[in-house]
């Protein structure tokens, strides 16, 4: 197998051992040496525990791999400031994980943030906000 | 040269013709054959006028790329119920590409439109 096709199946592998499970440390640093990464996915599984992954996309080149990504959980704890609602939210996002030896060793996040507020419970576009237009 | 750097090379010269220009229906068609696309870029053009893109990232696998950008705007239009603000500010995006015959036919964006907003001077409504 090539080294694409095992860094696809490597992501696929983590996807599908995180994906509706609870992600603590110890199952978290079996795939990832990236703590930065490691810490986010606890902070958002403490606040949409047992989240659920979708891949949408995936791609490989070199030692890096793209997701794009539907993320689905239900609001149990206080993110942005919202607190936890109960409710289901799913929102799209894109991560790229550089990989070395079937370890993540760096990525990074892009996520449609205003789709997760307004999930959470930021009211409409935008119901309360300070402007101050620039002098230039 | 095989396709995917071709596909790399085209992508280089479609941002490069299109960063900071006006960014006329005219010019987008000769790069681009989605309609979704066309329609997205001159709605951000009314809005951000000749805003620029700086690939950070590119990443390619059979006819499909994926960019990060680095976006760089200047708010001159209404976004998401803001006023125009005159603001100028930096924000990434990634955006996914699938090209034939040296034209995008296919595209997805995601951007993060709540930092956008925050750039703006948006306070969030905390309240559930």
């Amino acid at each position: 197998m090539s080294q694409l096709k095992k860094n696809k199946a490597f992501i696929i592998e983590y996807y599908n051992a995180m994906s509706g499970q609870e992600k603590t440390r110890e199952n978290l640093e079996k795939y990832c040496a990236d703590p930065r990464l490691v810490n986010y996915v606890m902070f958002i599984d403490s606040v949409f525990p047992k989240y659920e992954v979708y891949v949408e996309e995936l791609m490989a080149e070199d030692d890096k791999v793209i997701v794009r990504v539907r993320f689905r959980g239900m609001h149990k704890g206080e993110i942005m400031g919202f607190p936890p609602t109960n409710k289901w939210v799913e929102y799209p996002f894109v991560v790229r994980y550089q990989i070395q030896n079937n370890k993540i060793i760096h990525s990074w996040v892009i996520a449609d943030n205003l789709v997760l507020a307004e999930a959470v419970g930021m009211k409409g576009i935008p119901p309360k906000i300070k402007i101050e237009a620039s002098k230039t | 040269m095989d396709n995917l750097k071709k596909n790399k090379q085209f992508f280089i010269r479609y941002v490069n013709a299109m960063s900071g220009q006006t960014k006329t229906r005219e010019l987008i068609e000769k790069y681009v054959v989605d309609n979704e696309l066309i329609q997205h870029i001159l709605f951000f053009e009314s809005v951000f006028p000749r805003y620029g893109g700086e690939i950070e990232e590119l990443t390619a696998e059979g006819n499909r790329i994926v960019a990060k950008l680095r976006m760089k705007c200047k708010h001159e239009g209404w976004f998401n119920n803001i006023p125009p603000t005159h603001k100028e500010f930096e924000t990434s995006a990634v955006i996914g590409y699938e090209i034939e015959n040296e034209k995008i036919v296919r595209s997805w964006l995601i951007s993060d439109q709540l930092n956008i907003m925050r750039l703006l001077g948006l306070e969030i409504e905390t309240q559930i």
